[in-house]
């Protein structure tokens, strides 16, 4: 199966892509000059003429006006009348070239849209009243003496981890950014009672947050002091509506023991055995366990290991699954760590656990991710349908070592 | 990490609440770094140093583990093998010093019998905002048969110490018991107490407690 690994990793093939066309073009390096009609020799009435779109000067070039045109069919799914989530999903998966754009699709893709065009807008005011009202019962409304025990720890918890949520960034700096994390992670915490807050969810919340700001902003410098309340209301009740789209879909991966981590893991391991049988062993020789190493990658869906607006570019495509981050995911995962079998391979135990604590990602761009992303959907191709080659063989092993 | 050769391969595991600094204490300890903004642990980090004690190079591994409680499922597991904890507070929170009662009862339920624990009392650096006398620290740490520290990760006082007192403690313990078992079995260590999950750095190991 390594040797299929192998084939698969030069492969570069997600869902068929219109626009890819153009991608090919842009390979060959047709110079603009050569291409223009000045330049051109007289051509013959009779040969084909080249489509003006499908000319390339540069990859950039030819990424943007791409990126323009796909622009153009998300607009026009998003404004008609009844939304075809379908189509939504198709557009999402090869990722969302307009930043403005990319809140709104998100919260079609986790259903905090109505479908319908028409009553989309009161269907929003209803819901980020609800949140606001919900805020002040939870925390506005009662006194700190009054609270739940428990309730109170929570809230200790995330005024802990408020100030540690994308530290360094500016955005995240303001008070106000730090009031709106501390409401929306209490809100649904004191929610869901089952799993409560717990560490990690506010690294969701933080990806939710830079691309609801990116949705208000004006220009590519944002400026929390120069967004009216009104407007960071409506991001902080966004941003609820988001994260519990994601967190539902997940509810068993934050309860007590975590199983539905757990169970990701195991797929994880599963596909691992699979496609790279040789790196599979290497960590059971080392002593390493799947749970070490893709503990973090499920907890906080890969925002972590990779550089903001790459996390965002993955969660395009996790969104754009249906439950993605529960039935696309682990193939992700399992491309991930593939991604770095030959430098895991030839390591030992420390030095397995220190590259995995500092993955070199800190100079990924669109373009890696979408190589994973390409590789991880090979891998569904393969193994979603067949679930039978992710069960484990009977030898006892459990990926986690048997300690959940 | 290139670390030269060691003697002894200790493994150590740093617990305590959310936020009382035991990330700053392992970056300041096995880097030298401190940062006033990191973010939380998600189940566990690891890093690993080596120091010198009584002759002998002895390379910690330490595992610095998540505070909160739904991570204990996972983080417990790595008690395993552990001969040394530190058991860190903030001593300007009176809370998370409370708490070391409920870490204690953790070790007890997974860790090794014998694992040598200190108690940190981090952040002393925050010296007006102390809520946790050193006096009520060190009378508890004594009540609990306990090692005791103040350290600042932000200054670095202490934190060496820490490090090596806890160390060379685990170092003095194994050779009392080496020599004790030496002594009624005229053998040498025994090979079914292995201290830590490595097996691919074996090699490079002389013994092991």
């Amino acid at each position: 199966m390594a040797g299929l690994w192998a084939r698969l990793r030069g492969r570069r093939s997600p869902p068929p892509d219109a626009s890819s066309v153009t991608d090919v073009f842009a390979d060959a390096a047709i110079a603009r000059e050569d291409l223009e009609p000045a330049a051109r020799p007289p051509t013959p009435p009779a040969q084909p003429k080249l489509r003006r779109d499908y000319v390339a000067s540069s990859p950039q070039a030819a990424r943007e006006r791409q990126q323009r045109r796909s622009d153009g069919e998300f607009a026009a799914c998003l404004d008609a009348d009844a939304l075809d989530v379908a189509a939504l999903r198709r557009l999402a998966w090869n990722g969302i070239p307009n930043k403005r754009r990319r809140a709104q699709v998100w919260r079609c893709l986790l259903r905090c849209e109505a479908s319908k065009r028409a009553e989309r807008r009161e269907h929003a005011a209803a819901r980020r009243a609800a949140f606001h009202e919900a805020v002040a019962a939870a925390l506005l409304d009662v006194p700190a003496s009054e609270r739940d025990p428990g309730d109170a720890q929570m809230l200790r918890q995330i005024l802990v981890d408020a100030p540690r949520t994308c530290p360094g960034s500016p955005l995240f700096a303001h008070d106000r950014v730090q009031a709106l994390v501390v409401n929306v992670l209490y809100v649904w915490a004191v929610k869901h009672p089952a799993s409560g807050y717990v560490q990690g969810m506010n690294d969701l919340l933080a990806v939710f947050l830079v691309v609801l700001v990116d949705e208000v902003s004006e220009g590519d410098h944002v400026d929390v002091a120069t967004l009216s309340d009104d407007v960071l209301d409506d991001v902080a009740a966004d941003a609820y509506g988001l994260l519990n789209g994601v967190l539902e879909s997940l509810d068993d991966h934050y309860v007590h023991r975590q199983p539905g981590l757990q169970r990701t893991i195991e797929e994880v391991d599963g596909l691992l055995r699979r496609v790279d049988a040789d790196l599979h062993k290497h960590l059971d020789e080392v002593g390493v366990l799947l749970l070490q190493v893709t503990f973090r990658w499920i907890n906080c869906l890969l925002v972590r290991e990779l550089p903001m607006r790459c996390a965002i570019r993955l969660w395009d495509t996790c969104l754009a699954e249906e439950r993605g981050f529960r039935t696309f995911f682990p193939y992700v995962c399992a491309a991930f760590l593939c991604h770095f079998s030959d430098a895991l391979k030839a390591k030992p135990t420390e030095d397995v656990h220190l590259f995995l604590t500092s993955l070199p990602t800190s100079n990924w761009a669109d373009d890696e991710v979408e190589t994973l992303l390409s590789e991880a959907y090979i891998l569904s191709t393969l193994f979603r349908s067949a679930p039978a080659h992710l069960q484990h063989e009977p030898d006892g092993i459990t990926p986690c070592g048997g300690f959940l | 990490m290139a670390d030269a050769e060691y003697d002894y391969l200790f493994k150590v595991v740093l617990i305590g609440d959310s936020g009382v600094g035991k990330s700053n204490l392992l970056s300041r300890f096995t880097r030298n770094e401190f940062s006033l903004d990191s973010k939380s642990t998600i189940g566990v980090e690891f890093a690993t140093k080596s120091i010198q004690a009584e002759g002998k190079t002895i390379k910690a591994q330490i595992w610095d583990t998540a505070g909160q409680e739904r991570y204990r499922a996972i983080t417990s597991a790595y008690y395993r093998g552990a001969v040394g904890a530190l058991l860190v507070y903030d001593l300007t929170k009176h809370g998370t010093f409370e708490n070391v009662d409920r870490w204690l009862r953790e070790l007890r339920d997974h860790a090794e019998a014998n694992i040598v624990v200190m108690l940190v009392g981090n952040k002393s650096d925050l010296k007006t905002q102390r809520a946790v006398e050193t006096s009520e620290a060190m009378a508890f740490a004594e009540q609990h048969n306990l090692a005791f520290i103040e350290t600042s990760a932000l200054d670095a006082s202490g934190v060496d110490v820490a490090f090596q007192n806890i160390l060379t403690e685990i170092y003095r313990l194994m050779n009392k018991k080496q020599m004790q078992e030496g002594s009624a079995k005229q053998s040498v260590a025994s090979k079914g107490e292995k201290i830590s999950i490595t097996s691919g750095e074996d090699k490079k190991k002389k013994k092991c407690c």
